[in-house]
């Protein structure tokens, strides 16, 4: 265990991502509100995640996909989550990636979150993360804005922006009007 | 007690750390060092990201950023690109916030890939003769500590993580260097093994903590047994080794982050009145100051932690003080310890831990002046 170090510089790191696997497989989502594994068994540090839209939000209907990266310190460090393709949403990239206080440590403080945000721990989990990101789809925080042009539609016109998050919604799954 | 006071966990201190082994380090950087002190009374850096200290408006000077003039605020994410042009003739006072930010994590970098986690045994002499054109005081200190007996110091990265670390190493080296080794191991093997229902308690799923838990008692367990065949019994080089491997090192902090938060949760009563934020000083509820103050890597550990980990651990920690105050008993140059007992009867088998408290940061001390 002392000597070859480098050799198991992932061990720890494989061993969680793989038990945490194991219990998403066996006990499922709460509600089946998402599933998630890894793309291929050859490499458990990328996941894929589908995420279904929160009921009574505009979100709802939707399926969203989103691509889950660990670092080879996980979960000491926690993972990158971007949604493919992205999501019209305030506290999401338009590049896709999500933009949430649970996925940065205390320290790393970026985006200036609330002291009171709950943030990135070895405690956490990915069902803890996706969980804290399907609820944020509901309920977006503008302290922490990532999309600006939709941090403003939400708060100045919310019925146009209900009406752009579920014409992306019919566009991702290819109804046309 | 002063040292509940709020401030006393912000990391000004290790700034005298830097700068005194600060050869290396390029001449902007030793700057905005010299300069922190003055600009902000907190230190510009803290060891885990001074930049939650700075304000939200300081991220936006111009306050172009903040297109939003009423109601609830929007923030967007501050673009900190801004830093090119900084010269070594520049003031501080004239650098924007965002290079000023940039120039504190350069040096966080920078200070992490020099320092190992965990460093050979020096002597204290040595870090005496870093003090030896500033503080009177502190020069006194030392020499009174090398006269108890603390002849070396073994230092630790300043990242947050020190007082685990360095409590994590002297444990596991305590253990080594036990007169009966088979004992004092089995005896924290038992105690370890109590500390699992500790954390079951405070509500932790297994998988939260199992990986950490068998990285530790793996290490210990090969100071009687190998660990695997042909690998051999646990060593002092071996020791220092495993603690300057990340991976190894961090899982052992990781445990015991847990495992003062368990014990912190399961004697709520006792800790809910010393329960502060280090940031605003407002009281916190026992589950957010465990999860952001204690479960978090990187956060410093204060007094209420150093407690905690003690009983948990069934240990007797000694903490020295090495600040500008004047000694307990008024006696020139004596050293105030504070000292951390488990509660519970008989002994460990094992020599007390001393840890060298400077400001923000800890460090080992022992007995020995050389690996």
């Amino acid at each position: 265990m002392l000597g070859g170090s480098k050799k198991t510089q992932s061990s720890t790191a494989l061993r969680r991502l793989m038990t945490e696997y194991k219990q998403l497989t066996t006990h499922g989502a709460p509600d089946g509100m998402f599933t998630a594994g890894p793309i291929s068994e050859d490499n458990f540090f990328e996941w894929e995640a589908l995420i279904q839209g929160p009921e009574g939000t505009p979100f709802e209907g939707g399926v969203f996909l989103a691509r889950l990266t660990f670092p080879t310190d996980y979960p000491l460090s926690p993972f990158k989550m971007k949604f493919d393709p992205a999501i019209f949403h305030p506290n999401i990239y338009p590049n896709g990636e999500v933009c949430i206080s649970i996925l940065h440590t205390p320290g790393d403080d970026p985006h200036m979150y609330e002291l009171s945000s709950e943030r990135w721990s070895p405690v956490q989990s990915i069902e803890k993360v996706v969980l804290s990101v399907i609820s944020m789809l509901a309920e977006p925080n503008l302290e922490s804005g990532a999309n600006i042009d939709c941090c403003k539609l939400y708060r100045d016109d919310r019925s146009e922006y209900e009406r752009r998050v579920k014409q992306m919604i019919r566009e991702q799954l290819g109804i046309t009007e | 007690m002063h040292y509940f006071a709020p401030q006393q966990s912000v990391a000004t201190g290790d700034e005298t750390h830097r700068s005194s082994s600060g050869e290396g380090m390029s001449r902007t950087l030793q700057l905005a060092l010299q300069e922190s002190r003055e600009i902000t009374p907190m230190g510009i850096a803290g060891e885990e990201g001074g930049t939650d200290r700075v304000p939200q408006s300081a991220l936006f000077p111009d306050g172009t950023k903040n297109f939003d003039e009423d109601e609830e605020e929007i923030q967007v994410e501050g673009e900190l690109t801004d830093v090119d042009g900084i010269n070594p003739e520049m003031k501080l006072s004239d650098l924007t916030d965002a290079q000023i930010i940039r120039l504190t994590q350069d040096l966080q970098e920078e200070e992490s890939a020099r320092r190992p986690l965990i460093s050979p045994i020096e002597p204290l002499s040595e870090l005496a003769e870093e003090y030896a054109t500033g503080s009177r005081t502190v020069v006194d200190k030392l020499s009174y500590l090398e006269r108890i007996g603390w002849r070396g110091v073994r230092r630790t990265r300043g990242d947050g993580d020190c007082f685990y670390r360095s409590l994590a190493f002297s444990y596991v080296e305590r253990l080594l260097l036990a007169p009966d080794p088979a004992l004092a191991v089995a005896m924290s093997l038992s105690t370890l093994q109590e500390t699992r229902h500790l954390l079951d308690e405070a509500g932790f799923q297994q998988l939260v903590y199992e990986d950490f838990y068998d990285v530790l008692v793996r290490l210990i367990s090969s100071i009687i047994s190998p660990p695997g065949p042909y690998e051999p019994l646990l060593s002092s080089p071996g020791l220092l080794a495993a603690f300057q491997d990340a991976e190894t090192s961090n899982s052992i902090v990781v445990y015991l982050r847990l495992l003062t938060s368990g014990y912190i949760r399961a004697h709520e009563e006792e800790f809910l009145p010393y329960l502060f934020s280090p940031d605003t000083g407002d009281l916190l509820d026992t589950r957010d100051f465990c999860e952001r103050e204690v479960e978090a890597s990187g956060k410093e550990a204060d007094h209420v932690q150093e407690m905690a980990l003690a009983r948990a651990l069934n240990l007797c920690v000694r903490i020295a003080y090495l600040d500008n105050s004047l000694g307990g008993q008024g006696a020139e140059g004596k050293v105030d310890f504070v000292t951390f007992e488990s509660e519970q009867e008989g002994g460990n088998g094992m020599h007390e831990i001393a840890l060298l408290y400077r400001p923000g940061h800890f460090d080992i001390l022992e007995t020995r002046d050389t690996e």
